[in-house]
């Protein structure tokens, strides 16, 4: 490891710390509102979609800041790229482990983790699958977001923000949507055709099957796919006014 | 010795045709001014050379292979500009050993010397600046860095006369104490006239003067006089402008025929480089759209 390397690693890990602070006070508002409130069930999902949030913003703000150092230090595109995926992946494992240590306390998580409940993972297997679950789906919103942040610097700062609702919007919250359902109506899973079949198609369980397997494989998936467009569009990012 | 050379640099945004095949070299050990209209593209070909935009044709050579992308030569060149690149919330001496872990080294006793010089308090966070004391502390940076070929684009913007005075000093001490590089891209010519060496002008996305100060401005000749008399010196010699004034013309060239006796009520004198860049530039800047 280089020294310049490890150099532009501690900028983008600076980077990612405010995004990562910034995602740790929204957590502790769910704490609040747990041990005020008795929200616990509600937060069991909460935490979930903080951790997926936090991954998209990782991606698609914190990553392309960096590059205003990467420029300015001589730093090329290539190494700024590597150092980046060591950030995200950095990142997306210590919220894996921080998202599965909170859903194991009941008075944050009241039944527990909800991934957990979903796909009935349960003992140290189950624990090690929600671990790998959580972590390979913050990369897969990470290389999301950073491959929209990417191909997004040309553009106005209005848009730029306006993408960063574009993925709370079209990522977050028609998952957020799906559970609230399955918590509201646990029968409809059962009684309906079509929600069976989008329940299968994202992965989650069908006829109460557990088939986390299925998810692992999207998220890699999505991760690799996303993960390659994050490369090459950062291989040409260049400064404007956004960096 | 290293040498940076362009060979055809195109840039262009959308339609705009900011570059037109840039041609030039900069060779080492040498305090260049780079000089040119508002959006001639002094600022997006220093870009190009640090790699922060990518030419659209062409290519910038550091011993014979391609800057872009080539993190060997990027560590040995160094670009000053007025972007804020660095985090706004980290103290300058944390900028300071940032850049020397990014170029592994960094001349920390002369970054002493010219922060006491400037009055920068070292412990200060770079978005608490002042514009002016920004520009010193990334000024301060460039002084400092282990590289060959450091460009500075408006080095001085923000400076009081006070600042810039010390910081034409110091490059001056700097420059003659470890001679390396330097590229100057400036609007105030008369400030710099005396510290650069040799100049370039970029005007209408081409290079259209690359030549030595001490030559351009033994050559530069402002010739007033009568018209017809004016006229009759200067027959054959290409005139940069005219400026009649009733029956008097004074006239701006490069290509007095100084070996001609000068006419009776003809007066020559010579053309400082400030006079010379605006009568060279006088009818291009800016940017063409295609």
């Amino acid at each position: 490891m280089t020294t310049k390397f490890r150099a532009m690693l501690r900028v983008q890990l600076q980077m990612m710390a405010i995004v990562m602070v910034g995602g740790l006070f929204g957590g502790l508002i769910f704490v609040v509102m747990s041990l005020v409130g008795g929200t616990a069930e509600v937060n069991g999902w909460s935490s979930e979609f903080i951790g997926l949030y936090m991954a998209a913003i990782l991606g698609y703000f914190a990553t392309p800041w960096a590059l205003g150092s990467a420029f300015q230090n001589g730093v090329s595109r290539k190494l700024f790229l590597q150092t980046a995926a060591v950030g995200l992946i950095v990142c997306s494992a210590l919220m894996a482990g921080f998202v599965t240590a909170v859903s194991a306390v009941p008075v944050l998580a009241g039944t527990g983790s909800f991934l957990a409940s979903v796909y009935h993972l349960t003992g140290a297997a189950g624990t090690l699958w929600c671990v790998a679950l959580r972590f390979m789906a913050y990369l897969a919103f990470a290389a999301i977001g950073a491959a929209l942040g990417f191909l997004s610097l040309p553009f106005s700062g209005k848009v730029r923000f306006a993408l960063v609702f574009g993925i709370y919007g079209l990522m977050v919250l028609p998952g957020l949507a799906l559970v609230l359902v399955m918590m509201a109506l646990p029968h409809l899973v059962t009684d309906s055709g079509m929600l069976q079949f989008l329940l299968a198609l994202v992965g989650l369980p069908l006829h109460r099957a557990p088939q986390p397997q299925i998810l692992l494989l999207i998220f890699t998936v999505l991760t690799l796919g996303f993960g390659f467009l994050a490369v090459r569009f950062g291989r040409r990012a260049e400064l404007n006014d956004r960096v | 010795m290293s040498k940076l050379e362009f060979k055809q640099v195109t840039r262009t945004f959308g339609n705009k045709k900011v570059l037109r095949g840039v041609n030039m070299t900069w060779e080492p050990g040498q305090l260049y001014g780079l000089l040119g209209r508002n959006g001639a593209g002094k600022s997006t070909l220093m870009n190009i050379v640090n790699n922060r935009l990518f030419p659209t044709a062409g290519k910038v050579l550091l011993d014979g292979k391609s800057v872009t992308e080539n993190a060997d030569a990027q560590n040995r060149i160094f670009l000053m500009s007025a972007a804020m690149l660095y985090p706004g919330d980290s103290r300058i001496e944390q900028l300071f050993t940032l850049t020397k872990q990014m170029y592994g080294a960094f001349d920390d006793p002369l970054a002493a010397h010219l922060a006491k010089a400037f009055g920068l308090d070292p412990h200060q966070r770079f978005r608490k600046l002042s514009t002016g004391y920004r520009t010193i502390a990334k000024l301060i940076i460039a002084l400092c860095v282990p590289c060959e070929f450091v460009m500075l684009d408006e080095p001085v913007l923000g400076l009081d006369a006070n600042n810039r005075e010390i910081f034409y000093q110091e490059l001056a001490n700097t420059f003659a104490n470890k001679p390396r590089t330097f590229i100057i891209a400036s609007h105030l010519i008369e400030e710099i006239e005396n510290l650069v060496t040799h100049v370039f002008v970029l005007d209408g996305g081409t290079i259209t003067l690359d030549e030595d100060v001490a030559e351009l401005t033994a050559k530069g000749r402002v010739v007033t006089g009568p018209t017809a008399l004016v006229h009759e010196w200067l027959g054959g010699t290409c005139v940069l402008r005219e400026v009649p004034l009733g029956g008097m013309l004074t006239a701006y060239t490069l290509d007095a025929p100084l070996e001609k006796p000068v006419p009776a009520g003809v007066t020559v004198g010579g053309m400082d480089l400030q006079q010379m860049y605006l009568e060279l530039t006088r009818n291009g800047g800016g940017v063409d759209d295609d």
